[in-house]
């Protein structure tokens, strides 16, 4: 029972919405309470065993194990206060109760996922997340919101084909609906390379892969706060669930896409953190350090591929840098909200963002220092020369993020702040939650759900090696930005979307110049792109013509009469 | 002949007979004329109900009548009979309502509804036929019996579409004509399903089997709408709302593909038609009407036009999964046959509300509708969403068994085709609903309906949200025992098992 009021509860609020229009703080209210059961499983307070229900989709089953107990637990609670959040966040807002609808929509989607033991449910739940996220990203409806809305409706369409494609694939081989079938039967089909590949590709767009990323710095920022903290805190990783349902663990890789997976995640790790340093958004710097953080936990799903550490320990590993990411960057997401609310105590909220910004960065007794140790404990036993090439860059890799994410508490703090004496108490409590949350939460679920990551002995050396890099990027970033502040270039967000956009634009305008129109018909760019190639004058005219002529019903009839005649004398000379 | 034998016959005259009926009456005397379509409905729906629970227990329904020397006129009622008779009785009850709605008050509504049951009819003799010449006789009684409907308005337009339609379907029909003629010429009256006669010529006379098997499929791909055969079904949307969901939708075109499961199981069998190499050209024509469809539709800016050319493309659907072997991927083709049905008359119920109530025709024309007609752009979401193949609905569950049937047939190039499609379904129907939902109304509403407190009257919009949760509650419970999956997983192992 407790499964389907997972699922079902947000979908049952999500229709009595409308009756909190008006009210903000029982807006508020409904969205949070809608993430309760879901806290209540994900802690196993309630009894959380593996239930079927052989008449739902293709027959589903709901359960939990280990670490997406973690996730359930850290999606819950970011929905939850994000909902909160958003009650007085969006309570000047044009349409507060399409947010919550679709809010509520999402939130359904994503926790199903997480629950979701057998493909078809856990398909279902990820359509519904990705396609109720559309009218969130486009909320705001500024034309930056619609063109990152566009883009993020093509590629969620290309990467659940991508998807779908796998998984039949994967449930064939595996001649089983069930999840934990997927990964062993893509290790040994004959296909399975080119299976896990798709589902690589498919999940990718959601967890913001190198090189599939480019949506999400547009869309991530541009959607009210609170639902950019759940987009880039919680969505984002239902990629990374879906990858570790495909990806064989804790054997040595049959595939041999450990090594794409490692070396892309560093790019993506690096090149992330490096193009989101020169963006002038805050919230843009949040998406690009997502994507960096995402890459960290590709290596280490890559590592994970390698023979070495143990499935369980991998899987727990992630699911706790997942976590501790979810809720730190959640904060931060919602601390944008805050500080540009604030009309005094801003220092309050610049110390407390602070704390986020380390608690992601993995600075000493922080949520994220437990979560470096599972990545060091599973690549110190992955075959050489990952091992060191791994452990080698992880400081540079912590001194990346702690520049990008200063370089954000920066323009944090260069936004002019509100003037307005409205008290946003509805906006800080949420915020302070989260980020006390994130700061406590993974040192207590490590034990508390047995992830297990293993926690050293504390040492002077391994202090100074979590702390350096801090100190080292807070004094280059004191010197650079002081000196330089002006002549820092920046980068457009998105980065190589914006030449293949400029690109697809040029193209169009040739075509149209060599006489190649395409009709306007109130589409969105889904179909104009398909539009320039299918309103290429000649070929339209060419099928225009074609069918025409054969709609005449002389030469219909005349063909016919032709093929019937022709049939008999066939029939007779047999 | 036990009760049980002329049941058949019964079913088949629930509609005929309020049809003839409705011929003598006047066209005023609407009360009676709607109670007749209702109880004609109504009474049909719980027959084939009756007749599902008497086919699980085992009972059989054949209804033999000798017409000449070893002519037979042969009903039978096996699984793959009431998996059509159900979808085209339930919504033929269904439409009836929408259909008194639409017309009301408009004139020559006795002429409507009297070709409407006969219609109705002919596609229930065409589910229940159970041989090839039963199956001809009324698949040219459903030709005949449409023309007046899609001629219905008498336009200028709708008699040049009727004039198109008419060619096509007489010429499919005498392609047909020939071929079972010369089937049965070839092996005599054989019911549905016992391919061996069939079997027996195959050493033979191969050469004349493979012809046959293409003048059989030429005549059906007619109706079916495989290209290049598919020319008078976007023609044919100037018809009435009603007409277009339920005939050219539901009716008509699953008249053919219907026909095309038949030939391939039950006259053929899968064994012979692949050891003759009939298959996979057959599989790649289908596969090819699903992206030209796509294609086709993407350029329409006419919301009928556009849905009769997806129509195109998703009846191809139920044409390539008979010709992949394998039960999963019949099971997929089957049950498309009724997914299909559901969301696309969905769809068009939708896009006849749309045209009564604003007067709208164009896609572009839909900006921010969806705030006068919620209800019955939130139908169209779900159809569409669906079409596309998205969970949790019916589209999705058909294209899984599809997309895994295929995987498992090793021809994996059909899930790129049905990927392609999705995407082509994606690129042509958000558009419709994002434009619905999302931007501002940008011109003046003709309104020409109103209602007092519905959006639009509720015979309307009754239809449409039922078909719409129909094609929800389906995918959702698909793994229960009523689902259309269930029957049309029981038809597929049904012909795997018999080898």
């Amino acid at each position: 029972m407790i499964w389907l009021l997972v699922i079902l509860f947000p979908l049952l609020l999500s229709l009595v919405a409308p009756a909190a229009e008006g009210d903000a703080r029982r807006r508020g209210a409904l969205l949070s309470a809608a993430a309760l059961p879901a806290l209540l499983a994900g802690l196993a307070i309630v009894p959380v065993e593996t239930a079927a229900f052989p008449g739902l989709f293709l027959g589903a089953e709901f359960g939990l194990d280990t670490p997406r107990g973690a996730l359930l637990t850290l999606a819950a609670l970011l929905w939850g206060i994000a909902g909160a959040f958003a009650g007085a966040y969006l309570r000047r807002d044009a349409h507060p109760v399409r947010f919550a609808f679709f809010f509520l929509l999402a939130m359904s989607g994503t926790f199903g996922l997480i629950v979701a033991q057998d493909v078809p449910s856990f398909y279902t739940c990820f359509v519904v997340m990705t396609f109720a996220s559309y009218p969130l990203v486009i909320h705001t409806a500024t034309p930056e919101a619609r063109r990152a809305g566009r883009i993020y409706l093509v590629m969620a369409v290309a990467g659940e084909l991508f998807l779908i494609f796998s998984l039949y694939g994967a449930v064939q081989a595996a001649d089983s609906l069930l999840l934990v079938d997927l990964a062993p039967a893509v290790a040994d089909a004959e296909n399975g390379r080119n299976l896990l590949l798709l589902g690589l590709i498919g999940f990718g767009v959601k967890a913001g892969a190198v090189p599939l990323y480019f949506w999400l710095p547009l869309a991530h920022p541009v959607a009210p706060t609170p639902a950019s903290a759940v987009l880039s805190g919680v969505m984002i990783k239902a990629g990374l669930l879906g990858w570790l349902h495909l990806a064989p663990l804790g054997q040595p890789d049959p595939t041999g896409w450990a090594e794409m997976l490692i070396v892309l995640g560093l790019l993506a790790a690096f090149g992330a953190a490096a193009i989101g340093f020169f963006q002038e958004d805050p919230k843009t710097t949040l998406a690009y350090s997502s994507i960096s953080q995402m890459g960290l936990m590709t290596v280490l799903l890559g590592l994970g591929m390698k023979a070495g550490a143990s499935e369980a320990a991998v899987a727990g590993a992630l699911a706790l840098y997942a976590f501790n990411h979810g809720l730190a960057k959640g904060a931060l997401f919602l601390g944008t909200g805050v500080v540009a609310a604030v009309s005094h105590g801003r220092l309050w909220v610049m110390a407390g963002l602070a704390t986020g910004a380390i608690g992601i960065a993995g600075g000493p007794l922080t949520g994220g220092a437990l979560a470096k140790y599972g990545l060091k404990e599973t690549a110190s036993l992955a075959p050489s020369p990952w091992e060191n090439l791994v452990l080698g860059l992880l400081p540079f890799a912590t001194l990346a993020t702690s520049l990008l994410l200063g370089r954000f508490l920066w323009l944090c703090w260069k936004k002019p702040g509100s003037q307005a004496e409205d008290s946003p108490a509805g906006l800080v409590l949420p915020w302070a939650l989260l980020t006390a949350a994130a700061l406590i939460l993974p040192w207590w679920l490590n034990p508390y759900l047995g992830l297990d990551v293993p926690v050293p002995a504390f040492s002077f050396a391994a202090w100074f090696e979590a702390t350096w890099p801090l100190v080292a990027a807070g004094a280059i970033l004191l010197v650079a930005l002081r000196l330089s502040e002006k002549a820092l270039p920046c980068l457009p967000p998105g980065d190589f979307i914006v030449p293949i956009e400029r690109l697809v634009s040029m193209c169009g305008a040739a075509a149209k110049h060599a006489g190649l129109r395409y009709p306007a018909r109130g589409s969105i760019d889904l179909a104009a792109l398909s539009d320039r190639l299918l309103a290429l004058e000649d070929a339209r005219e060419l099928m225009d013509r074609a069918e025409a002529r054969l709609s005449r019903w002389r030469v219909v009839g005349a063909l016919f009469i032709l093929i019937a005649l022709g049939f008999i004398l066939a029939a007779w000379a047999i | 002949m036990n009760l049980n034998d002329w049941i058949p016959l019964i079913i088949v005259a629930t509609s005929l007979v309020p049809g003839v009926l409705i011929f003598f009456l006047h066209e005023n005397q609407t009360g009676v004329r709607t109670a007749l379509n209702l109880t004609g409905a109504v009474v049909k729906v719980l027959l084939v109900f009756a007749v599902y629970f008497g086919v699980q227990r085992g009972e059989t329904y054949t209804f033999r009548y000798e017409i000449g020397v070893d002519l037979e006129f042969l009903l039978h009622i096996d699984l793959l009979s009431l998996l059509f008779a159900t979808l085209s009785a339930i919504l033929w009850l269904v439409t009836t309502l929408y259909a008194i709605g639409y017309l009301e008050g408009s004139p020559y509504r006795r002429r409507f509804f009297g070709f409407f049951s006969i219609c109705v009819t002919a596609s229930t003799g065409i589910a229940l036929a159970g041989n090839a010449v039963t199956f001809f006789i009324f698949y040219e009684f459903l030709t005949l019996a449409t023309y007046p409907l899609v001629v219905h308005r008498g336009t200028e337009e709708a008699l040049q579409a009727g004039r198109t339609y008419l060619w096509y379907t007489i010429g499919g029909g005498t392609v047909l004509f020939v071929g079972v003629v010369w089937l049965f010429v070839l092996t005599g009256s054989v019911d549905f399903g016992d391919t061996e006669a069939l079997q027996a010529l195959a050493a033979e006379n191969e050469t004349q089997l493979v012809i046959l098997f293409w003048v059989l499929v030429a005549g059906l791909g007619v109706k079916a709408a495989l290209f290049p055969l598919h020319g008078w079904l976007p023609v044919a949307m100037v018809a009435p709302a009603p007409v277009s969901a339920l005939l050219h939708a539901v009716a008509v075109v699953k008249a053919g593909a219907f026909g095309l499961v038949r030939l391939v199981q039950d006259i053929y069998g899968v064994e012979l038609a692949e050891d003759l190499n009939l298959l996979t050209p057959l599989a790649v024509l289908a596969a090819f009407t699903i992206l030209y469809g796509s294609l086709r539709a993407l350029t329409q800016d006419d919301l009928k036009k556009r849905l009769a050319y997806s129509t195109v493309s998703q009846l191809s659907y139920i044409a390539m999964g008979v010709a992949i072997p394998g039960v999963t991927v019949a099971t997929g083709a089957l049950v498309h046959l009724v997914h299909q049905g559901l969301m696309k008359i969905t769809l068009f119920f939708c896009a006849g509300n749309i045209a009564e109530t604003l007067g709208l025709h164009k896609v572009s024309e839909l900006n921010g509708i969806g705030r006068r007609l919620p209800l019955t752009m939130g139908a169209f979401t779900l159809a569409a969403f669906g079409m596309i193949g998205l969970p949790p609905l019916a589209g999705f569950i058909s294209k899984w068994y599809l997309g895994i049937g295929g995987m498992e047939a090793g021809q994996s190039w059909i899930v790129v085709v049905l990927l392609a499609s999705s995407a082509l379904n994606a690129a042509y129907f958000l558009p419709v609903i994002h434009a619905a939902w999302f931007r501002s109304p940008d011109r003046e509403w003709k309104i020409k309906r109103t209602a007092r407190f519905l959006e639009t009257p509720w015979t309307l919009l009754l239809p449409a949200v039922a078909t719409a949760v129909t094609s929800l509650t389906v995918g959702v419970f698909a793994a229960t025992e009523w689902s259309p999956l269930e029957l049309a997983r029981q038809v597929a192992e049904s012909w795997y098992s018999r080898r």
